[in-house]
């Protein structure tokens, strides 16, 4: 059953999902067009150029609103989802929702493993997308391909200089179990307020919602913050620092973050699940 | 073994919308293989005791049994429910909604289904927000009657239709239902139901005020079911 649901769950929301990525795909592209033209006038002016002409301030417009869009994606994909979950559970869908021969738990699950992975296809759209604008904006001049690769080298070596005790193959490990995890979180995050809101308001559920979102982010965000901050002003204060001390300090803060996502998550995943289990009253 | 002969068994149930109480110690059993009309003005708990047997709202107190068990998942699988309001998402084409009802439910007789929408005329590739309210109403109780349940629950079935719906509506409910399943079906169009009704239960405020089988009313009150709901809910 869990499969038909996500089936039918990964169909409904991408309905308005794949527009929304194949636009930051398409994006990407024209601003990368549109860089490519900016660049290409600019060497082909040089030093006669006195300021920019129409063209390129139009191609900088371009270029900015299409940054902008594709930046906001994510939050449209986090609404996108948020709005599925609210309508498929808590709107007329949801008395075909939850007379389905399933257990509530299933329904939840399905929408929190499709929700996770619209984000995470967000996600590579998003890369995907200013990589084809470096790519197609900068990518095709050998010289300054040739400028950027050399940026990136002697970065490279600046930091191996100082960073003798980074382990760069466990950070990355790190930084992908933290961006799965906060994938999931995100829509844990939304499907929480959502059934919460939906049980503490009798009207405007949406924006007792909206409240809690903000409400408990900043709750998280403050905990989290004094919580790394005092790990690392504790490292950091006990001795002499050097670089070795300071990946470590920042190896455990990245730890905790880690660990503080999935008990996080955990417990409100439990609670949306006993909500929706126990607390369910369409009206 | 022995056959459940009672396919809905509510003891004491109270539902409460502060500062309202939808149900006040509602207790009824529901025989099988019946139909049975919950009847009552607008307010007086019809809505709330279906959505509590559909699972859609939980009780507040008392015991609620369906098919000799709580309601839940196992439970759902033997219930159709037809809400009183459209419950497809509106951009789904009819024939996505039979493929979800097929998927889902496997006493849905998807033969039957495409046979009754293509009676009706309901062009499969339609979107449910292009229907009008009338078909909308057909897709939902083609759908509903189209499965071999054990319950099936229908709130308001013919609300808000047209005379020629309301008709083919009731006989679709009487000529698809499995003669050993029961209907309850939710009204207040008394004298459009009542020729098909076996029993009734009188909703006033959350109480029973009255339930008996409608034959006995036409017999010992030579009186028809409408005109006895109008005598026991008179303003």
């Amino acid at each position: 059953m869990l499969s038909k649901l996500m089936k039918y769950d990964f169909r409904d929301q991408g309905r308005l999902q794949w527009p929304l990525q194949l636009g930051v795909l398409l994006g990407g592209i024209l601003a990368g067009f549109c860089m490519s033209y900016f660049v290409r006038t600019a060497q082909m002016m040089g030093d006669q150029q006195q300021g920019p002409h129409t063209m390129q301030i139009v191609m900088v417009v371009i270029i900015s609103l299409v940054m902008i869009l594709i930046a906001a994606s994510s939050i449209i994909t986090q609404i996108l989802v948020g709005k599925q979950y609210y309508q498929n559970c808590f709107c007329d869908e949801g008395y075909l929702t939850f007379t389905l021969p399933v257990a509530s738990s299933k329904v939840l699950l399905s929408k929190v493993i499709t929700g996770s992975i619209w984000i995470l296809i967000n996600l590579l759209a998003v890369l995907i997308g200013v990589g084809l604008f470096l790519l197609i904006g900068f990518g095709f001049d050998a010289k300054i391909s040739a400028e950027i690769a050399q940026g990136f080298a002697e970065l490279k070596a600046e930091f191996a200089q100082f960073s003798t005790g980074f382990d760069l193959t466990w950070f990355i490990i790190q930084y992908v179990a933290l961006t799965l995890i906060s994938a999931v979180a995100s829509v844990v995050m939304v499907d929480f307020v959502v059934t919460l809101g939906n049980q503490l308001a009798r009207k405007h559920k949406i924006l007792c919602a909206v409240c809690l979102y903000f409400l408990v982010t900043f709750i998280i965000s403050a905990v989290s913050g004094v919580i790394s901050s005092a790990m690392m002003l504790t490292v950091m204060s006990a001795g002499e620092v050097d670089w070795n001390v300071y990946f470590s300090a920042m190896n455990g803060v990245f730890t905790f973050t880690l660990v503080m996502s999935v008990v996080i998550t955990a417990v409100m995943y439990y609670i949306t699940d006993r909500m929706l289990k126990n607390k369910l009253n369409l009206e | 073994m022995e056959a459940i002969e009672k396919i809905v068994v509510c003891d004491h149930v109270v539902k409460n919308y502060k500062p309202t109480v939808a149900l006040n110690g509602v207790s009824f059993t529901l025989p099988a293989g019946k139909i049975v009309g919950l009847l009552g003005p607008n307010g007086s708990g019809k809505t709330t005791l279906i959505k509590i047997l559909a699972g859609v709202l939980r009780e507040d107190a008392g015991t609620v049994l369906v098919d000799g068990k709580r309601v839940g998942e196992e439970t759902k699988a033997v219930v159709s429910y037809l809400p009183e309001r459209p419950y497809f998402n509106p951009v789904m084409k009819v024939s996505e909604c039979v493929d979800y009802f097929a998927d889902f439910y496997a006493d849905f007789d998807r033969k039957r289904a495409e046979e009754m929408l293509a009676t009706l005329n309901v062009p499969m590739d339609a979107r449910i927000k292009t229907l009008s309210k009338g078909n909308k109403e057909k897709v939902q109780i083609v759908l509903v009657m189209s499965r071999r349940a054990k319950l099936y629950l229908l709130d308001e079935p013919i609300g808000g239709v047209d005379p020629a719906t309301r008709e083919y509506i009731l006989n679709t409910i009487i000529g698809n239902y499995d003669p050993s399943a029961s209907v309850l079906i939710s009204t207040h169009l008394i004298a459009d139901v009542e020729n098909v009704l076996d029993a009734f239960v009188f909703l006033k405020n959350g109480e029973i005020v009255m339930e008996s089988s409608a034959d006995a009313v036409r017999e010992e009150n030579a009186q028809s079911l409408d005109a006895l709901f109008r005598e026991v809910f008179k303003c």
